[in-house]
């Protein structure tokens, strides 16, 4: 396979092919977390659950429970195609790392503009850039081992699909909520209803959680390049090693290279030598930039020759860099350590307040602390969530779990009929419990403060808590002394979805709260007892009869 | 380039600006200026027509499916044309509060949507909105509860109603608590609105039927509850008045609601009552429910209002058996 090229300035064709599926990776998974609706929910139940290291890690959960699934082959997958093909996932189906490069084009229009380095085709990156493999692998070491030791913190900061996510539901859904209303209002002044103005998703914790990702990954992907890709990430630290001597690579010809250094300037994971003397595979990302940019078609792709690793027969095993890996290692380890002890320490919800209270988790957690120690904050089920309940924590969770999901029940409530959340989450956080399991799961406990309801304090009819109330936990009852009906609740039949606390009209502290359950159990089923289904109301309250009266006319009551 | 021309692209560009210039505003969910005094004329007029004394003052009908009562109550009440002008806009407001399937009759049932739209279609509405504010998330609600389909396959707009932008604050001129509320714009410029409310039981109103299905044609519902359900609930009728009143009674919740759970119970009534009198629709609605129209505060208050009676023995009540 040679380097087909159409033309001095242009990209070859397979640069093309890779740009084309990159950027409809990028649009697809955008779609999927700055859209709303159907359409956009049925992506966001299928994009996220494909990417390597969400994958990864609900392999790793499924294999737990004794199951090998779907995951466990996509994670496979991957890894074959990386020994095979080098590190082809990193430039064609990783999001984040279309964003990046995105950005870094960006950069470099801006840099053109500014008439300074390189600002022609594609030649402007910085040029190669030691390996320090060891940063890297360290970097893997301390992520993946909190994860293991228990906290997922590392890994919500550096892993890409989640900084992904968190871009998506933070910054890109808020400002397509913006744009869609801007056709809302355009189709409106029309007389049109064809665009519905939506409230838009907006809440601090979500553009704080997607601006820290977008500033880490955007300052590096600017100037740099892949610069991310090769130091930070946990995905290209593995993939990195399992691309070390891969099957078919990237190769100079020695005989037709001018060492012009054009590959080398255009290569934007800074991984090509100087004077063609050869691109280090494990770093190299496979966008094919450099088959672009070569004038004389020097670089081909194909078989793997010793040639390959021109520069480097042999891995290099001197004692300074054993002795760098070792170092960096232990780092890791010991950080991990330290993260995975403090995380036996774990205390959900600071009380800064002092008002606060435990936070429920979205359905299908189980057990809290089991889900924030493999969540790993990618916002899938905050972009997908259709009444904005599920936020990213700002220190609901604690200091070592931050913008992890929790429903904040102050403006929306969890929806009975939906289960989105649970269907988009990637990492097996959450469980893939069924509509009709996720309705009986209790995510809180309702509790009354009668003092506070308006039915009290005003003596005015409400029943806001009841009315929402979708399982009969709450209802309204005239109290024994008689009067106007206030609320009761039956914790059995709870399932903490908060939509009473939303409805409460109180202002301040609702007269109706909702704290999280440390363990999600299964609240009991009212159901109609058999025989009772014409029979007449409990006084308690107003209740209808349907019972015709004798005086009817016609069979009317009327 | 001529003049002529220069003036129309002139007008052109300026239609545009100010089409820019009024986005922005709406983007954050600002209002729009009212303009609803046509409608408002025109529902004057409705108003002498409805206290015609030609046709009976409330139909009943029972034992059938929901569009053919409809279709035997309507025209013993003289017909769709009574209640819908040639070339009008109408709102048909059924309730589509919650996100649950149509055989828990939480929601208006979607076929009686259906023919109601299309009456006012045949009647020469020129367009039919039909729209609610709903409690769960609206999407679902439109969807799962089967309106939104029926209603557009029978030809009306089916419009958006969860965002304030669509509401436009207006004085509740006569009212005991409610000053001012914030009504949906098509409520404003309509022609003609036809209360389409479904019968059940309401944990806080007792029972939700035609007064309490205005309160989904409000944006600020909280409200409500906090400045005492009942008389918000008479003083809403002041500033959205239907022409006609369809109670949909086929499947009745009667306890549990409004939005029903497991253990709810049901009355198949297999009855619709249609009058263009808000409060007798709902004292007669009361009785259906098996209730006097005295249970519910907000229907004693409605007619203190002056907005109907609640005194059903001194009306001309057409009863229909199917």
């Amino acid at each position: 396979m040679g380097g087909t090229r159409s033309g001095k300035a242009g990209r070859s064709v397979y640069g093309r092919v890779r740009a084309a599926v990159s950027a409809a990776v990028f649009l697809l998974y955008a779609a999927a977390f700055a859209l709303s609706g159907s359409v956009a929910a049925a992506l966001a139940g299928v994009l996220p659950r494909l990417q390597f290291f969400p994958a990864l890690m609900r392999a790793a959960s499924e294999a737990a429970a004794g199951v090998l699934g779907g995951a466990a082959a996509i994670a496979i997958a991957v890894l074959v195609l990386t020994a095979l093909f080098g590190r082809v996932y990193c430039a064609w189906l990783c999001p984040l790392g279309a964003m990046q490069d995105g950005l870094f084009r960006a950069g470099r229009a801006v840099r053109a503009l500014r008439g300074g380095r390189g600002g022609s085709g594609l030649a402007s990156a910085r040029g190669y850039r030691p390996s320090r493999a060891a940063v890297h692998a360290g970097i893997f070491v301390l992520a993946a081992g909190a994860a293991l030791a228990g906290s997922t913190i590392i890994l919500g900061l550096l892993e890409p699909f989640s900084a992904f996510g968190k871009i998506g539901a933070g910054l890109l859904r808020p400002l397509a909520d913006l744009a869609n209303n801007g056709l809302a209002s355009l189709s409106g002044a029309a007389g049109s209803f064809a665009v519905a103005t939506l409230t838009v998703s907006w809440a601090w914790a979500r553009g704080l959680a997607g601006g820290v990702a977008i500033l880490l990954v955007g300052s590096m992907a600017l100037g740099s390049g892949r610069l991310y890709c090769n130091s930070l990430c946990p995905t290209g630290a593995l993939l990195r090693a399992a691309s070390f001597r891969p099957l078919f690579g990237l190769r100079i010809e020695a005989e037709d290279c001018s060492r012009c250094g054009a590959c080398e300037r255009a290569c934007r994971a800074s991984c090509i030598r100087p004077a063609g003397a050869g691109i280090d595979q494990d770093r190299c990302v496979r966008c094919l930039d450099c088959l672009s940019a070569c004038p004389s078609g020097a670089i081909r792709f194909g078989l793997a020759r010793p040639a390959l690793h021109a520069g480097k027969a042999a891995p290099d095993l001197s004692r300074r860099r054993f002795l760098s890996l070792g170092t960096a290692a232990a780092v890791g380890v010991a950080g991990a350590g330290l993260f995975g002890g403090a995380s036996l320490y774990r205390k959900p919800a600071v009380f800064m307040d002092g008002q606060s209270r435990p936070p429920a988790a979205p359905p299908g957690a189980g057990s809290v602390d089991r889900f924030l120690g493999v969540c790993t904050a990618c916002g899938s089920c905050v972009a997908v969530c259709p009444s904005g309940v599920i936020r990213p924590a700002e220190f609901q969770w604690g200091i070592l779990d931050p913008a992890k999901p929790y429903l904040a029940y102050d403006r929306a409530y969890c929806q009975f009929e939906c289960d989105r959340c649970l269907r988009s989450c990637p990492t097996g956080a959450l469980r893939q419990l069924s509509l009709e399991e996720k309705k009986l799961t209790r995510l809180g406990q309702s509790s009354l403060a009668l003092d506070r309801c308006i039915v009290v304090t005003n003596e005015t009819r409400c029943g806001s808590c009841a009315e929402h109330c979708p399982t009969g936990a709450v209802s309204m009852s005239i109290p024994a002394g008689g009067g106007l009906p206030r609320p009761v609740a039956d914790s059995a039949l709870c399932i903490g979805c908060g939509a009473c606390e939303t409805a409460c009209p109180v202002e301040g502290r609702k007269a109706i709260h909702v704290e999280g359950l440390a363990i999600q159990d299964r609240a009991r089923f009212l159901r109609v007892r058999p025989g009772d289904e014409g029979k007449a109301q409990k006084a308690s309250s107003v209740e209808g009869s349907g019972a015709v009266p004798a005086g009817g006319k016609d069979g009317f009551p009327f | 380039m001529e003049r002529r021309e220069f003036l129309a692209r002139l007008a052109g560009y300026g239609a545009a600006g100010a089409a820019l210039l009024c986005a922005p505003a709406r983007l954050f969910g600002a209002q729009r200026p009212a303009d609803g005094a046509y409608g408002r004329a025109l529902r004057d007029d409705a108003h002498a027509v409805r206290t015609a004394a030609s046709f009976p003052y409330l139909v009943a009908v029972r034992g059938g499916p929901p569009a053919r009562m409809f279709a035997a109550g309507i025209a013993a009440l003289g017909g769709m044309g009574r209640f819908v002008r040639r070339g009008g806009s109408v709102v048909v407001k059924p309730n589509i509060g919650w996100d649950v399937p149509p055989e828990r009759a939480a929601d208006t049932n979607p076929s009686l949507v259906a023919t109601v739209v299309e009456a006012c279609l045949a009647a020469g509405a020129k367009r039919v909105y039909v729209f609610d504010h709903p409690c769960d998330s609206w999407q679902a609600c439109y969807r799962n509860s089967g309106i939104e389909d029926a209603a557009r396959s029978a030809g009306a707009t089916v419009a958006p109603a969860a965002a304030e932008s669509y509401y436009q604050e207006v004085a509740v001129k006569g009212s005991k608590v409610l000053a001012s509320a914030k009504v949906h714009e098509l409520i404003l410029e309509a022609d003609a609105v036809i209360n389409l409310p479904v019968l059940k039981s309401h944990g806080g109103a007792g029972m939700t039927c035609s007064l309490k299905n205005l309160m989904g044609t409000v944006w600020d519902r909280e409200e409500f509850h906090f400045k005492g359900l009942d008389a918000c609930i008479a003083d809403v009728a002041l500033a959205v008045r239907p022409t006609l009143n369809v109670v949909d009674a086929s499947r009745v919740m009667l306890t549990g609601g409004p939005r029903g759970n497991g253990g709810s119970r049901y009355a198949e009534l297999g009855m619709q009552i249609l009058c263009p009198d808000i409060v007798a629709a709902d004292a007669a609605a009361a009785k259906a429910f098996g209730a006097s129209p005295g249970s519910f505060e907000y229907i004693g208050r409605a007619a203190a209002l002056k907005l109907g009676t609640d005194d059903l023995d001194s009306l001309d009540i057409r009863r229909i058996v199917l």
